[in-house]
C-alpha cells in the first residue's frame, strides 16, 4: 500500500515534472517565436530588397578640356555597366560554372551547395565556406556585411528567396554581372575587364574570361597583379569547371589553358594620354578647394577645365623628346632609368588660364605632379624679382658693377665664374649672362627683405627663407610659383592667378561655379613702364645671354634660364605676347650633375623652345607692346654708355644712360688714351 | 740769292758742327774755349766726323734740291773723306759759322708734335694749349711766332730734317717737344750745340745729364710723390705698404725708396701684381696677412676648427661647405698706409677683394693721379672713406675758366669739380703741358736782345730762384685729395712758384 502510494506520488510528480516541463518549453518556444516572428516582421525586407532593385550606380565626376571633349572620369569605384545581352556568353557560364552551377535551377538559395559547404566546414572546423547563390552573394553584396555569423546567413537566404521572387533570373545575373566587386576599384565584368586586360569585355577570349570569373569569390587573392599564380590557378579552375558541367569541351580546356594572360592596366577609363592625367589631378585638387570637398569622386560633377590637348600633346612631345639627352645625362652621372625628371607649363596669357600641365616624363610610372607638389631651388629664375626690384628703385640697366667675389653675413660666399673676376658688367648684362655676385649686391642693398615682399607680390607664394642665398634662387619654390611670377612680367605688370577651372556643374546639370573673368583675377604690381623694361631685358637673355641658343626667337619672346648649385635644378621660364611656359628639369633625387652636363639652357630650354616655336607658328606671334614713356639705346654691355655696337636696352624717358663712355671703358679700350707722364698710349 | 746761300752755308755749318760736337765732345760746348778744346779735338775723331758728316749731308741734301745743287760737290767732298781731318782752318771756319747761328734768332717759339705718338685729338689739344699761352700774351700772336711742325714719323732724319728747319729757316728762340727717347736725344745735341732752350714735354731718366739748357717740362710722378711722403710725414707715417703693377715700369718703388731715404719712413712692403684675379686675390691676401705661411699657427687652428665643424655637419642652410681656399683669417693690417699705383679701377677691385677677405673697416689707402676719376667716388664704397690721393691739377673748372674752356665738351656742371669727362682727362693734361711750356717760353723769348744763350740762362736763374724745383726739371704743383662719403676734397696743395 504504501508502495503503491509512493508509486503513485513518484508517478504524480513525474507527471507534473513533465507537464511543467512542456510548459516551460511550451512557454520558452512560443516566446522565441513570438521573439523570430517579431525579429522578421522587424526587419526591412522590402527596403532591403527595393534597395537592391533600385541600386544605382554612383555618378562619377567627369573632367573635360577646353573644347568640352570628356577626358576623364573620377570614381571611387570603376563602373562600367552592361547589359546581359552584351555580356559574352563564354563569361556568363564560366560566372556560373564556378560560382553558381544550379542558378536556374534553385529559387535564392542551393542546398546542395549548404549542405556541401556545411560538409566542408564541419571537416576543416571553421566557417570557410558559405555555399551561397549568385542571389545571395548579391545581396551580400547590396545590403549586408560580410560577417560570418548565423544571423547573417539567414537574413542572406530570407533576402534571397525574396529577391527571387521580384526579378528574373536574367535580372539577378545582370545585376551581379554588374554590380560585384572584381579587384583594382572595378565593379563588374566590363569594368574589371578594362582594369585588368585594358580591352572590352567583348574583345576578351575564354581564358581571359575565365581569369575574371575566378575574381568574383576573392577578388584581391586572386587579383593578377598581385598574386599572379594564384590568379592563374584560379582561372585553371574556372575553365576546369567549365568542362565538367560540359560549357566547353576538353580540347577546348586544353587549348585555352595553355595561352598567356596578358594584363595591362588600365588608368582611367576615358583620357587616351595618361600625361593629361597631371593636369586633371592639379584640377581635381583645385575644384575640391572651390568646391569645399575634399574627395570629388563619384559626386557627378562635371568639371570643365581649360586644358587644350594639342599644347599638351606638343608640351609632352618636347619633353619626350629630350629622353636620348636625358638617358645619355643619366648614364653619364650613373643615376637610375628615368631620374632625370621634367615638369612644364603652359598659359595661355589671353585667358590667363594654364592650357598644359606635364608634371613628370611618365605618369603610369609615378603620379607625383612636379609642377605642383613639387619643392625645388628656382636657381636664376627667381633673379628677375631682384631686378624688377631695382629698376623700381632707380637702378637703371645701364648701372656698372665691378665683379669681385663677395662674403656675406661672414661665412656664406656665393660663387660665380672666375673668368668674370676683376672685370666690370652694366645691370643688364649682369641680368642677361645672370652673373651671381652682381645680383647678391644689388639685393643686399636693395634690402633683403623688401626683395622678398617684392616677390611675394609678384606671385611667389612659397615661404622664401630670409637668407642671401634667397637672392639667387636658394629657397625652394613650385613652378606655380614660377608661374605665377612670369605671368605677371607677361601681362604688363599685373599679377595674374592662373585658372585650370573654367566651370563646373554639379549633378543635376546645374552651374556652382564659373571662374572669373581674367580682369577681375590681375592685380597690378608693376608699372608698366618698369615691366616692359624687364620684358626687354629678358629677350635680351635669349639675345645675348644665356639663352643665347633660341636668340632666333629674342624678337617675339623673353625669358630667363634658371640653374641651381650643381644643376639640380634646372629651369627656363618664358613667353611671347600670347603663351608663357615654364620648364624644369633635374634629378629626382637631387644628386648634383656632373659638371657642365646640365644647366637651365641646355636641359630646359630646348623644351621651351620647340614648344613656343610650335605655339609661335600656330598663334602667330606678336611683338610685345611698347607703353609710352621708354626709351631704346644701345649701350655698352659692360660700361654702359650709349654706343653703336653693343646690347639693345630700353630705358625710362627720364632715367637714361650717360652718353660718354666712363673711365673704365677708356682704359679698357686700345688707342683712347689716360693720364700716365710719360706713357700716355 | 746771296742771302739764300749765306743761309745756307750757316746751315750746313751748324749741322756739321752738331755732327763734331756731339760725337767728339764731352765738355760743356757753351764757349769759345770750349770750341778751342773742340779744335784740338777734331784731329782724334775725324773719321768718326766724317761719317756723321756723310749722314747729314744726306738729309740736307733731301731737304732742299737747291741746297743740294749748290752745295753737292763741296759736301760730297766733306762727305767722301777727301776733306783733310788735318785742315784746322776750315774746321775752325764751320766752329765760328755756328756760333753765329746760335746767337741769332726771330723771337720765335718753335713746337714739334708728333703724330706718331699721340691721337689726333690729343695732339689738338696741345696745341690748343699753345695757341692759348700765345692770345694770352700780348706780343705773342700765334700765326707770327709760332712755328708748329708735327712729325709723321719717328725717323732721326725728318726729326733732324725740322729741327734744321726751325732753326735756321724760321730762326725759333726756343724749341718745344721731346716726346719720346729719340727726340729728346736730337733736341738735347741741339741745344748743347746751339744754346738753343729746349723744353722736353715727357719725363726722362737723368735729369742731371741733360745739356744746361733742356728743361723737363712735364709733371713727375716723383714730385708727386714727394708731396705724398710730405702729407705722410705730417701724419707721422712709418712704415708704407706699396702694391705697383707688373706691368708698370717700377718708378713708384723706385722713387719711394730715394725719398724715403732721407725721411723717417719705410718702404716696408711691396708687392707687384698682374691685373688679374688670382694675382691680385694673393696680393690682398699677402697685404692682409692672411697666405697660411704668414700665420702659420692660427692657419692650423683654423683648419682644424673648420674640419670639425664639416664633421659635425651641424652648417645652417645659409652656409655652405667652404673649401680651404675661401677659409679666411681675421684680415691684419700692419702698415702706416697702403699705397696703391694704379688706376681707380683696379683700386676698386682691390676695396672689393679687400671686403672678400672680411675687412671691414677702412685701412689708410693713399694714390696716385691715377685715381682721379669719377668711378673713385661713385657708387661709393665705405672702405675708401678717408683714403687719398695726389694730382698735378687741382680743381677742373678754375683750370677751364683760366683756359677759355669752360663751354669745351668735357666739362659737366653735375661734375665734381675736381672731375672731367674722362675722354676729355688726358686732353687736359696735354693742353695744360702746352700752355704751361709756351707760357714759360714766351716769357724768355721776347726778352729784348737776348740770345739763346741768354734765355737758357735766364730759365735757369728762375728755376733755382725755386728751391723746391730740381735742376732742368719744372715743378708742378701737388694737389692732395681725400675721398670721404663719395665726395672728393682738396685738402692740400704745394705750388711751384715757376707757374705763378
Amino acid at each position: 500500500m504504501f508502495l503503491t502510494k509512493k508509486k503513485t506520488m513518484i508517478k504524480r510528480v513525474a507527471f507534473a515534472s513533465i507537464l511543467c516541463l512542456l510548459g516551460v518549453l511550451l512557454i520558452g518556444g512560443g516566446f522565441l517565436l513570438v521573439q523570430a516572428v517579431t525579429w522578421y516582421q522587424m526587419q526591412p525586407w522590402d527596403k532591403q530588397i527595393e534597395e537592391i532593385i533600385q541600386y544605382k550606380k554612383p555618378k562619377s565626376t567627369k573632367f573635360y578640356d577646353s573644347k568640352g571633349q570628356l577626358l576623364t572620369e573620377s570614381f571611387r569605384a570603376y563602373h562600367h555597366f552592361m547589359t546581359i545581352d552584351d555580356i559574352p556568353k563564354t563569361l556568363i557560364h564560366a560566372v556560373l560554372a564556378i560560382e553558381d552551377q544550379n542558378f536556374y535551377q534553385h529559387h535564392g538559395i542551393d542546398l546542395q551547395g549548404i549542405i556541401r559547404a556545411a560538409w566542408h566546414n564541419l571537416k576543416s572546423r571553421q566557417l570557410s565556406q558559405g555555399g551561397s547563390t549568385i542571389t545571395q552573394q548579391l545581396v551580400r553584396h547590396h545590403v549586408l556585411t560580410r560577417d560570418k555569423k548565423i544571423i547573417r546567413k539567414i537574413k542572406e537566404i530570407i533576402l534571397a528567396i525574396k529577391l527571387e521572387k521580384k526579378l528574373t533570373k536574367q535580372q539577378i545575373l545582370e545585376m551581379y554581372l554588374n554590380h560585384i566587386f572584381l579587384g583594382q576599384n572595378s565593379y563588374g565584368v566590363a569594368s574589371a575587364a578594362l582594369r585588368f586586360f585594358s580591352r572590352s569585355v567583348k574583345m576578351l577570349q575564354l581564358h581571359e574570361h575565365a581569369l575574371i570569373a575566378g575574381l568574383f569569390q576573392a577578388p584581391s587573392r586572386y587579383n593578377p597583379f598581385k598574386h599572379k599564380s594564384l590568379a592563374r590557378k584560379r582561372q585553371i579552375a574556372v575553365l576546369k569547371a567549365m568542362v565538367n558541367q560540359g560549357k566547353i569541351s576538353q580540347q577546348t580546356y586544353q587549348k585555352y589553358r595553355k595561352k598567356p594572360l596578358r594584363y595591362q592596366q588600365h588608368i582611367s577609363g576615358y583620357t587616351k594620354e595618361p600625361h593629361y592625367m597631371y593636369y586633371i589631378d592639379y584640377a581635381s585638387r583645385e575644384a575640391g578647394k572651390i568646391l569645399g570637398v575634399s574627395d570629388l569622386k563619384d559626386k557627378g560633377y562635371k568639371i570643365y577645365t581649360y586644358l587644350d590637348q594639342d599644347v599638351s600633346r606638343l608640351l609632352h612631345e618636347s619633353i619626350m623628346n629630350m629622353t636620348p639627352k636625358f638617358a645619355k645625362i643619366e648614364k653619364l652621372n650613373g643615376l637610375n632609368n628615368e631620374e632625370i625628371q621634367a615638369a612644364a607649363s603652359v598659359v595661355s596669357l589671353a585667358k590667363g588660364s594654364i592650357v598644359a600641365m606635364i608634371g613628370g616624363r611618365d605618369y603610369t610610372k609615378s603620379n607625383f605632379n612636379r609642377s605642383y607638389q613639387a619643392r625645388r631651388a628656382p636657381g636664376s629664375v627667381f633673379k628677375p624679382v631682384i631686378y624688377s626690384y631695382a629698376l623700381t628703385q632707380g637702378y637703371k640697366w645701364s648701372d656698372v658693377f665691378y665683379l669681385a667675389p663677395i662674403t656675406l653675413a661672414d661665412t656664406y660666399r656665393p660663387r660665380s665664374s672666375q673668368r668674370e673676376y676683376i672685370s666690370e658688367t652694366t645691370l643688364l648684362r649682369a641680368f642677361t649672362s645672370s652673373i651671381n655676385v652682381t645680383t647678391i649686391e644689388v639685393g643686399k642693398k636693395l634690402g633683403l627683405h623688401r626683395v622678398i615682399d617684392h616677390a611675394q607680390k609678384l606671385g611667389v607664394r612659397s615661404h622664401i627663407k630670409e637668407e642671401y642665398g634667397s637672392l639667387i634662387g636658394q629657397s625652394e619654390v613650385s613652378q606655380l610659383d614660377m608661374i605665377r611670377l612670369y605671368s605677371t612680367f607677361a601681362n604688363q605688370g599685373k599679377r595674374i592667378e592662373p585658372v585650370v577651372i573654367s566651370h563646373i556643374l554639379d549633378a543635376d546639370g546645374e552651374e556652382i561655379y564659373r571662374a572669373p573673368p581674367l580682369e577681375e583675377r590681375v592685380e597690378k604690381v608693376l608699372p608698366v613702364e618698369i615691366n616692359f623694361l624687364m620684358v626687354k631685358a629678358m629677350s635680351s637673355v635669349l639675345k645675348y645671354g644665356t639663352a643665347r641658343a633660341s636668340a632666333h626667337l629674342a624678337s617675339i619672346a623673353a625669358g630667363k634660364t634658371g640653374t641651381s648649385n650643381d644643376a639640380i635644378d634646372n629651369w627656363f621660364c618664358g613667353f611671347t605676347s600670347d603663351y608663357l611656359s615654364v620648364v624644369w628639369v633635374g634629378p629626382e633625387s637631387h644628386r648634383a650633375l656632373l659638371s657642365g652636363r646640365g644647366a637651365g639652357a641646355t636641359l630646359a630650354l630646348p623644351i621651351w623652345q620647340r614648344t613656343m616655336e610650335s605655339l609661335s607658328q600656330v598663334a602667330g606671334t606678336t611683338n610685345f607692346s611698347v607703353p609710352e614713356g621708354v626709351k631704346r639705346f644701345t649701350i655698352d654691355a659692360r660700361y654702359g654708355h650709349a654706343a653703336t655696337n653693343g646690347y639693345e636696352a630700353w630705358f625710362l624717358s627720364h632715367h637714361q644712360p650717360p652718353s660718354r663712355p666712363s673711365f673704365l671703358k677708356l682704359l679698357n679700350s686700345p688707342g683712347k688714351l689716360l693720364r700716365g707722364f710719360g706713357h700716355y698710349q | 740769292m746771296k742771302y739764300y746761300f749765306l743761309k745756307k752755308t750757316v746751315c750746313l755749318c751748324g749741322i756739321l758742327y752738331l755732327a763734331l760736337y756731339g760725337v767728339v765732345g764731352t765738355a760743356q760746348a757753351r764757349s769759345a774755349k770750349h770750341e778751342a778744346v773742340l779744335e784740338d779735338k777734331i784731329q782724334t775723331s775725324c773719321e768718326q766726323v766724317k761719317q756723321s758728316l756723310a749722314k747729314t749731308v744726306r738729309y740736307l741734301s733731301r731737304y732742299t734740291d737747291k741746297a743740294k745743287s749748290a752745295h753737292e760737290k763741296r759736301w760730297a767732298k766733306l762727305a767722301t773723306a777727301k776733306v783733310n781731318c788735318r785742315h784746322k782752318k776750315k774746321a775752325a771756319l764751320y766752329l765760328k759759322l755756328a756760333a753765329q747761328v746760335r746767337a741769332s734768332h726771330h723771337e720765335k717759339i718753335g713746337v714739334l708734335v708728333p703724330e706718331y705718338l699721340y691721337n689726333q685729338s690729343l695732339r689738338a689739344s696741345f696745341v690748343q694749349g699753345v695757341k692759348n699761352a700765345c692770345h694770352e700774351a700780348s706780343l705773342c700772336t700765334p700765326s707770327e711766332h709760332l712755328v708748329i711742325r708735327y712729325l709723321t714719323d719717328p725717323q732721326p732724319k725728318k726729326l733732324i730734317r725740322h729741327i734744321t728747319e726751325l732753326l735756321y729757316n724760321k730762326g725759333v728762340s726756343v724749341i718745344i717737344g721731346g716726346f719720346d727717347e729719340g727726340s729728346h736725344r736730337y733736341l738735347n745735341q741741339i741745344s748743347k750745340v746751339f744754346a738753343v732752350p729746349v723744353f722736353l714735354m715727357t719725363p726722362r731718366e737723368n735729369i742731371s745729364k741733360l745739356p744746361p739748357y733742356s728743361f723737363v717740362f712735364s709733371p713727375s710722378e716723383k714730385f708727386l710723390l714727394e708731396g705724398l711722403v710730405s702729407f705722410w710725414s705730417q701724419k707721422n707715417v712709418k712704415r708704407i705698404a706699396l702694391l705697383e703693377p707688373k706691368h708698370s715700369d717700377g718708378s713708384i718703388e723706385k722713387y719711394l725708396l730715394e725719398i724715403t731715404e732721407s725721411q723717417p719712413m719705410t718702404l716696408a712692403k711691396t708687392i707687384h701684381y698682374h691685373p688679374n684675379y688670382q694675382s691680385m686675390l694673393t696680393t690682398s691676401k699677402e697685404i692682409l696677412q692672411l697666405l697660411p705661411h704668414q700665420r702659420q699657427d692660427e692657419w692650423q687652428q683654423l683648419l682644424e676648427n673648420h674640419k670639425l665643424a664639416t664633421e659635425q655637419e651641424d652648417l645652417n642652410t645659409e652656409e655652405q661647405q667652404l673649401t680651404e681656399e675661401e677659409l679666411f683669417l681675421e684680415p691684419k693690417f700692419d702698415y702706416d698706409v697702403l699705397l696703391i699705383a694704379d688706376n681707380a679701377r683696379i683700386v676698386r677691385h682691390f676695396v672689393k677683394l679687400f671686403r672678400y677677405l672680411r675687412l671691414t673697416k677702412p685701412i689708410p689707402l693713399a694714390g696716385t693721379h691715377l685715381w682721379r676719376a669719377q668711378e673713385i667716388i661713385k657708387p661709393w664704397d665705405p672702405l675708401l672713406e678717408g683714403a687719398y690721393f695726389v694730382d698735378f691739377i687741382g680743381e677742373y673748372s678754375q683750370l677751364l675758366k683760366a683756359m677759355d674752356l669752360t663751354e669745351r665738351e668735357g666739362y659737366h656742371e653735375d661734375m665734381s669739380k675736381y672731375l672731367v669727362d674722362p675722354s676729355m682727362m688726358a686732353n687736359m693734361d696735354f693742353q695744360l703741358l702746352g700752355y704751361r711750356a709756351t707760357h714759360m717760353a714766351l716769357k724768355v723769348a721776347f726778352l729784348p736782345g737776348a740770345s739763346r744763350h741768354h734765355m737758357g740762362k735766364i730759365i735757369r736763374q728762375r728755376m733755382s730762384a725755386d728751391s723746391t724745383n730740381r735742376p732742368h726739371e719744372i715743378r708742378w704743383p701737388t694737389h692732395l685729395f681725400q675721398l670721404s662719403k663719395g665726395h672728393l676734397r682738396e685738402v692740400a696743395t704745394t705750388r711751384s712758384k715757376s707757374h705763378e
